[in-house]
């Protein structure tokens, strides 16, 4: 016993030190992994041979065993500490929120669970124990018994109409709603806080022709202005992410406009004005970084409500056709199927309201990790 | 059988960084027509002790309910059953905050605000309580009142609100009032004027009042006796020509060294070193005695009780077992003192 | 601390700042807000002057306006000769490198996510000349400890800080680009009693070994008595006194100044013998709606007082030993102080 078996384990030593958490999640991970692949070693070697999917599991696979291996090393050989001195950071602030998030038990569930989602999209290929697009029941030699199946062993979540096996056709979905989900939020957040920092900053013309545009673009009912673009141009995943963020980011853009005007009049901004910084200097070194507290939440509380407009976008057949499923896709082919096979619709639902809510419990934990940081004073 | 009478408040706040003792054991007592004067910085407990008066101490989690006694005219107010509270609450006992901005409600008229605490501390019918309202506002010298009591919080000057939430506080003919930092955010000719006015009420009423602050100056303007408040206890007490002409604790002499009148020639200043540490951090022994220039080594031990001082009239109070009334100061110096004379 | 030297590093002339309301004004009604209604003064190298005065006197206006922080409606602000309002941007560079500002509130004054170190390692980055990174430590090092912190303290937070060490980061903020003009707003008004008098310690240390002239704009007249060596009293938006200080806390000449002292201090007041001044009835004007004439002439006690006051602003005219005052009624029996 000792040092040696610690080390071929990661997680062993947090636990044995009382560091439930980070030693249960990394032990769990990596002897699960280890597990996986082991089960599915053919799958795994046959992998650099596949496509772009296979070739992102493998590599999830691997960096995940490793990123596990040596944060669990480094953790108990390092002090972990960070470099002193350094830029025009936001560290400090970061530390203490995370602290406080910890703590938050809802938070943390949110945060596994969104997760463990991704994690299980990377490694979709070999989670899932059947192809997406396998149909058994049509071909030479099939058991047409297999069209809707009920849950079994074999088939954790039934199959579908054209006996595709649920289970692995919401890992594989999960691809679409979640990548959608986190590109579209990452684009309009960028044109967001961009064009909201210029208005609130500089005030002015400028501030008056973005808010207008601002308005146009919010008086449309979102949906409709959705289903309009999409229409009108073929439904592929670019054209769903530009239009889905283009739908988005006035919001964010009122957002840090809010943030950055407020900001303005607090007197550190007067004073690097004093010090003779220049405005850009001044708004995206010194009033962004500070903005960008509220703007996350929003943010993170946005991409749960991005992916039930993808789903609901799919749902109605204006969605990615892709030879991919997508949760809403999934929805739309089983609602039929409602009332005999009840498995082939609510399970991309069930996986569509887990992670919408997994995504606001983050949120909501952001927001109260956050927000009292501000309030510092000391007690009469 | 005093007004007010306090007895080993503890008020202690469950935070983030460990218990912070706000209030740690104050005694003192207010008798009828008094005016007392509390004198702390930032990490005294002096809001803390006045808030645990009227029972508004926050509620939050962390706030653990006052130890120790508080007796209006001997009712004691540490758990006393909430609707005898209210009713002295606003009524019998009257506070004033330090924002009147913040404090006076921004979507009522100052007249309905006012006429809201006459209708519900005296049994006033609607009319009979709107000519009091006036009449309030009047004594506390808002001219034209009748235009006044239309106006809205924000339309009024910081004096003007200022003396509304004094009319206001006088509503329910208090007995005792009890005004936090109330002239604090006020214009220096303002805040004259506020404090002339409190002391002018105060007398004509004949009302008791515990004026807290943390300008020394204001306070001994318009109060009998002080009291200085340091980590959460009373480190001196005494008349107020007695404290200002010749304090005996260090940080009352500290308070005064730094903060010379406008009278006296420049001289350079000697500040209190260091500050007020975190309430969840005070020192063993006497709280006072890293900051202490004259600090024994006893100090850094134990921590002095509050000792009336010898030949004052506390010190024969003392003997009979009654407290928190004379010149006393709580400081090892002292004892050392009559020790070896 | 007075040297004898007479060199004006500073001129005012007529400084005049009104603006808009934003969102049309509530309350006391829409109209320009009349900050600044015409501000003259000098300023000597090495001294320093504490300007006085309460809310809508114009002060805070006046500190930003000198720096340029706020352009202000009209007049001139002449920096050894040149110009602070008109100057071209790259003047106007050099000069923030010259004059700087520390301001009242301590945690808000300082940006809650840079930590003390970097802070003024950017502002000597951004100002100096490729200055190594070596170079620029030490004296970051240095700067921390001209305030009376300590060298490690470049590792915490403004959070982390007490009230006090906040506003000495905040100094150390404004010396790093080694002015030679300081301009303080308020600055020990929103901390502890016992911390006030160590800043203004530090103050009159810093004054003293760097050769700094200083601004001081107070409302707290002991502050003033401590560390100023004159006082300009500021009403309505307009300077109305203007004295060495001592003569200012004895012999007052203005009657507002009368009063703000009695306010100040009651007992002082009545040693002097001031009769009607020691209570001061009535508010600040309100800067939409200034008087007209004499600006303190609604609440003005004087005995004298008379329909010149209401009608003609009061010309600021110069008493012996460099006393200025603007008083119809005080200029003509001046022969105090």
């Amino acid at each position: 016993m000792g040092s040696r078996v610690r080390f071929v384990l990661p997680g062993l030593p947090h636990l044995f030190r009382g560091r439930v958490l980070e030693g249960g999640v990394a032990l769990f991970l990596w002897l699960g992994l280890l597990a996986l692949s082991g089960l599915r070693m053919d799958r795994v070697l046959q992998a650099p041979s596949g496509d772009i999917g296979d070739w992102v599991a493998l590599l999830t696979l691997l960096g995940v065993l490793a990123g596990v291996w040596i944060w669990s090393a480094k953790d108990e050989v390092g002090g972990g500490g960070g470099a002193p001195g350094g830029s025009v950071g936001s560290r400090g602030v970061s530390v203490e929120g995370w602290r406080v998030f910890r703590k938050d038990p809802m938070a943390m569930a949110g945060l596994g669970i969104v997760l463990a989602f991704y994690l299980a999209m990377l490694l979709a290929p070999f989670l899932a124990p059947f192809e997406p697009e396998a149909r058994g029941a049509f071909e030479v030699g099939g058991d047409m018994a297999l069209r809707l199946a009920a849950p079994s062993s074999t088939h954790l979540m039934g199959t579908d109409q054209y006996s595709q096996d649920v289970l692995s056709r919401i890992l594989y979905g999960a691809r679409i709603s979640l990548t959608v989900g986190l590109l579209a939020v990452g684009l309009s957040l960028t044109i967001g806080v961009f064009l909201g920092a210029i208005a609130g900053y500089l005030g002015g013309r400028i501030d008056t022709s973005i808010m207008r545009f601002v308005d146009m673009v919010m008086a449309f009912p979102r949906l409709v202005l959705l289903l309009a673009i999409v229409a009108l141009f073929q439904p592929s995943i670019l054209v769903i992410v530009l239009a889905l963020a283009f739908t988005q980011w006035p919001f964010t853009t009122r957002m840090v406009r809010g943030e950055i005007l407020a900001l303005k009049g607090r007197e550190f901004s007067e004073a690097a004005h004093a010090l003779g910084f220049s405005r850009r200097r001044i708004l995206f070194m010194h009033l962004l970084p500070n903005a960008m507290g509220p703007v996350i939440v929003v943010a993170t509380l946005g991409i749960g409500n991005i992916i039930l407009l993808e789903a609901g976008l799919s749902f109605l057949g204006l969605g990615v056709r892709a030879s991919t499923p997508s949760w809403g896709f999934m929805l739309f082919e089983g609602w039929d199927y409602m009332m005999d096979a009840w498995w082939v619709a609510a399970f991309p639902g069930l996986a569509i309201v887990l992670v919408v809510l997994a995504f606001n419990l983050v949120g909501d934990g952001l927001r109260d990790a956050l927000d009292p940081r501000q309030r510092e004073g000391r007690s009469q | 059988m005093s007004l007010l009478e306090i007895q080993d408040l503890r008020v202690h706040l469950r935070t983030q960084g460990g218990t912070a003792r706000a209030v740690d054991g104050v005694d003192f007592r207010l008798e009828e027509g008094e005016a007392v004067g509390l004198v702390g910085e930032s990490g005294s407990g002096k809001t803390i002790l006045a808030l645990s008066i009227l029972g508004l101490l926050p509620q939050g989690s962390g706030t653990i309910l006052p130890e120790g006694s508080i007796r209006f005219r001997g009712e004691e107010l540490v758990g006393m059953d909430r609707n005898r509270l209210r009713e002295i609450r606003g009524g019998e006992v009257a506070m004033v905050f330090q924002e009147p901005m913040t404090s006076l409600n921004p979507v009522f008229t100052v007249g309905s605000q006012i006429q809201e605490a006459v209708e519900l501390h005296r049994p006033l019918g609607r009319g009979a309580a709107q000519a009091e309202t006036l009449r309030l506002l009047q004594e506390v010298g808002i001219p034209d009142a009748g235009a006044r009591a239309a106006s809205y919080p924000h339309q009024l000057s910081g004096g003007m609100r200022q003396r509304a939430m004094i009319a206001m506080a006088l509503a329910g003919e208090p007995s005792l009032l009890v005004a936090d930092e109330s002239t604090t955010a006020l214009d220096v000719t303002i805040q004259a004027q506020i404090l002339k006015l409190l002391k002018s009420v105060q007398t004509r009423l004949g009302m008791g009042l515990l004026l807290i602050s943390h300008d020394l100056s204001v306070v001994s303007r318009v109060c009998d006796r002080i009291l200085i408040l340091y980590g959460g206890r009373v480190v001196e007490s005494g008349p107020t020509r007695e404290i200002l002409e010749a304090p005996k604790h260090p940080y009352t002499r500290g308070l005064l060294g730094s903060r010379l009148s406008i009278d006296d020639r420049r001289r350079t200043l000697r500040p209190i070193p260091g500050e007020v540490p975190e309430a969840t951090d005070w020192p063993p022994g006497c709280k006072f005695h890293p900051r202490c220039q004259e600090v024994l080594d006893r100090c850094h031990r134990e921590e002095p009780n509050l000792l009336p001082m010898a030949g004052s009239q506390g010190a024969v109070e003392a003997r009979s077992g009654v407290p928190g009334t004379g010149r006393e100061a709580r400081c090892w110096l002292l004892v050392e003192e009559e020790v070896e004379p | 601390m007075t040297n004898g030297s007479e060199e004006f590093i500073l001129s005012v002339i007529g400084l005049t700042h009104s603006f808009a309301q934003k969102g049309g004004g509530r309350g006391e009604g829409k109209g320009p807000v009349h900050a600044l209604r015409g501000v003259s003064f000098d300023l000597k190298k090495g001294e320093c002057l504490a300007v006085v005065g309460e809310s809508g006197s114009g002060k805070t206006t006046l500190a930003r306006s000198l720096l340029r922080l706020v352009q202000p409606t009209g007049g001139e602000v002449s920096y050894r000769g040149t110009d602070v309002l008109t100057m071209n941007p790259d003047d106007l560079l050099a000069f923030r490198r010259k004059a700087q500002i520390v301001f009242q509130d301590p945690f808000g004054s300082l940006n809650p996510r840079l930590r003390a170190g970097p802070m003024l390692d950017e502002i000597l980055q951004v100002h100096g000349d490729s200055v190594s990174r070596g170079t620029r430590q030490l004296r970051v090092a240095e700067l921390l400890q001209l305030v009376g912190l300590h060298p490690s303290h470049a590792e915490r937070y403004p959070h982390e800080f007490s009230g006090g060490q906040r506003q000495r980061l905040g100094i150390a903020r404004a010396l790093s680009v080694g002015p030679e003009l300081l301009i303080l707003d308020e600055p020990v008004s929103a901390l502890d009693l016992s911390v006030q008098a160590q800043i203004l310690n530090l103050l009159r240390d810093l004054q003293e070994r760097l050769a700094l002239t200083i601004i001081l704009v107070a409302h707290d007249l002991t502050v003033v008595r401590q560390v100023a060596d004159r006082v300009a009293v500021m009403y309505g938006g307009k300077v109305v006194e203007v004295s060495p200080v001592q003569g200012l806390f004895e012999t007052p000449v203005h009657p507002y100044t009368k009063g703000l002292l009695a306010a100040a201090d009651p007992d002082a007041a009545s040693v002097r013998g001031e009769g009607p001044w020691d209570l001061l009835t009535g508010e600040p004007p309100s800067p939409i709606r200034p008087p007209a004439g004499c600006p303190f002439h609604p609440r003005c006690p004087h005995p004298a007082k008379d329909q010149e006051c209401a009608e003609k602003p009061p010309e600021v005219r110069g008493l012996p030993r460099g006393r200025k005052v603007a008083c119809w009624k005080e200029i003509e029996g001046a022969d105090r102080a």
